[in-house]
């Protein structure tokens, strides 16, 4: 038998398979009704009631899932809550130092104009000096010129770790930190969050920071470092000890011109109480019986004994005052004195300042799930969306398999 | 019916025109009947699900997009769905597996000796074989209708269809079904 046949006899066979079903009409008609029926169905509205519901049913559901399933995504370095948090802060110190700030110098004031300076300031439990320092030195804030270029760079730094051996990664920082001459402010650990403030050289922080970086992959550590040149409030010491110096100094010679000026008129009222004795003792002297001329020295005596008390008491009087200035110029004087020990000491405060590293480390246990989410950011919203999807696809593509 | 003329008369159906349905109706229903008889070997059933395929067909017809598929296959994949379902629930041991009717009533082979043999054939062929011979006699599907809905490539479609037929050729020399 040959190909050709056996195509032809399943043609004819085909053909003779082909038929209409004997409730034919029966059948059509109903097919006519379902399609009337159908066609009602349509001008009344494009989308039947119970489809529009599956499908908002399913947004809604894809809705809850986007926004409850919504992962914590991941925080940028320079917000991680560490103790250094110079963001927050900047806005307070900026409100309370652009406020402007005067004071008087025997006359002179210095006011500083609103400048809007801000620098860091540090949480931890440190030295806390800085405070003081900054507070003081405000009053005399100037912004720095570009034409000085000096650099007294304070350097914050801020690190956070996630593992799942939080205490044995927080013994292993410390010991870190002690290595590389570090001091260890404040410190606490628990099984899942620990928190370490720190004091490091400034000389050995850059190995530190190598160090520690390298005890978790990178996606687990995450760092924010921080510097500010502090030639502002440099500038602002050099400016207040410049004006306590010279302050300090017009003092001496006001001190110095009133001593001259007292010495002077103590001279000269001495030099009229003198007079006055010597005149006294020769009217004194005289030996006459004449009444008219007795007369005459008891009245000049009269006169110069009156003279005589009136300049003693000038006398005690201009002791008196000059006592009291040089009193006062001498308090102003050693309060000059005081400001310049103060400065003297803001600055030596301030070149630690400059000379290390005051930073805060926070170690956070991770579970696993952090762990995909570190890996695969969007995996909550991914899952959402595929379970919407999944939703509307089994919904809208019905599953015909058309294998043999 | 050409398949520009087909495709017109979806449009009007999908508006709701009856005589244009009926054309279509007239057109498939013999081949879709026939695929349902040759495969179900039940009258009612079959009837059920030839109207149940329509039914379906005439609630989805608005979704029917003529770019995809031709009304015809996309019918005859409804009805394989159909089947499936009505398999899915009752088994359908006894139906495939009739026994290919007895070749010895000479009456019987005059009137029908085409349709016989080629029942015994069909019926001896593997379901694949016997898939793509009803598809490609019966239902009168072309090489590409039938790769759609199979979901196979048209190639792969054709070579089937010549290989069921090789087969069908070797399983009639052997049992010299066309020298009686």
């Amino acid at each position: 038998m040959k190909y050709k046949k056996i195509k032809k006899e399943f043609s004819d066979w085909g053909k003779q398979c082909r038929q209409m079903p004997n409730s034919n009409e029966t059948l059509q008609q109903k097919i006519m009704i379902a399609l009337e029926k159908n066609s009602q169905a349509k001008i009344r509205g494009p989308i039947s009631l119970w489809r529009f519901s599956f499908a908002l049913g399913a947004m809604a559901l894809a809705l809850i899932l986007f926004v409850n399933l919504r992962p914590d995504y991941p925080q940028p370095i320079g917000s991680i809550p560490v103790a250094i948090d110079y963001s927050n802060q900047e806005s307070e110190k900026t409100a309370n130092q652009t406020s402007p700030a005067s004071i008087s110098y025997d006359g002179k004031e210095i006011s500083s104009p609103e400048i809007g300076i801000s620098y860091g300031q540090y949480t931890s439990g440190g030295s806390g000096s800085s405070d003081s320092i900054q507070s003081k030195i405000a009053r005399w804030i100037q912004p720095a010129p570009s034409s000085d270029t000096r650099e007294f760079l304070k350097t914050g730094f801020g690190a956070n770790f996630k593992t799942r051996q939080v205490q044995k990664l927080t013994q292993r920082i410390q010991t870190a930190i002690r290595g590389h001459k570090g001091r260890i402010d404040y410190s606490s650990i628990n099984e899942k969050y620990a928190n370490i403030s720190f004091v490091i050289p400034k000389s050995s922080f850059y190995a530190f920071k190598d160090e520690i970086q390298d005890y978790v992959k990178p996606r687990f550590y995450s760092e924010s470092q921080y510097s500010q040149n502090l030639l502002t409030q440099k500038r602002a010491i050099e400016t207040g000890t410049n004006i306590a110096t010279s302050t300090k100094a017009d003092l001496q010679k006001q001190l110095t011109n009133l001593t001259d000026a007292h010495n002077k008129t103590v001279a000269e009222i001495k030099k009229q109480l003198d007079n006055f004795s010597y005149n006294i003792y020769l009217l004194n002297s005289e030996n006459t019986t004449n009444t008219v001329r007795l007369a005459q020295i008891k009245s000049s005596l009269n006169y110069y004994y009156g003279q005589t008390n009136l300049y003693n008491q000038k006398l005690k009087d201009a002791i008196a005052q000059y006592d009291k200035n040089k009193n006062s110029l001498n308090q102003k004087i050693q309060a000059q004195d005081k400001q310049l020990a103060d400065l003297q000491t803001q600055d030596s405060q301030l070149m630690n300042e400059v000379e290390t590293v005051e930073g805060s480390i926070t170690i956070a246990w991770v579970s696993v799930f952090d762990i995909i989410e570190i890996y695969i950011p969007y995996y909550k919203t991914l899952i959402g969306l595929l379970v919407a999807v999944l939703v509307i696809l089994m919904f809208y593509v019905r599953p015909r398999s058309l294998d043999i | 019916m050409d398949k520009k003329t087909e495709i017109l008369l979806i449009k009007q159906a999908q508006k709701g025109n009856k005589d244009a349905l009926g054309r279509l109706w007239q057109e498939i229903t013999p081949k879709l009947y026939g695929y349902l008889l040759n495969v179900l070997k039940n009258k009612p059933l079959a009837d059920d699900i030839l109207s149940e395929t329509w039914l379906k067909a005439i609630n989805a017809l608005d979704r029917y997009k003529p770019s995809q598929a031709r009304f015809s296959a996309w019918l005859f994949a409804i009805a394989r769905n159909q089947c499936r379902q009505y398999w899915r629930v009752n088994q359908p041991v006894g139906l495939e597996n009739i026994e290919p009717a007895k070749l010895s009533d000479s009456s019987q082979l005059e009137k029908t000796t085409v349709k016989i043999i080629a029942d015994n054939i069909i019926e001896r062929l593997d379901k694949k074989d016997r898939e793509l011979l009803r598809l490609k006699y019966i239902a009168q599907l072309s090489h590409r209708e039938i790769a759609a809905l199979l979901e196979i490539s048209i190639i792969s479609a054709r070579v089937y269809v010549h290989r069921a037929l090789k087969r069908a050729k070797n399983l009639a020399n052997q049992l010299n079904l066309y020298e009686i």
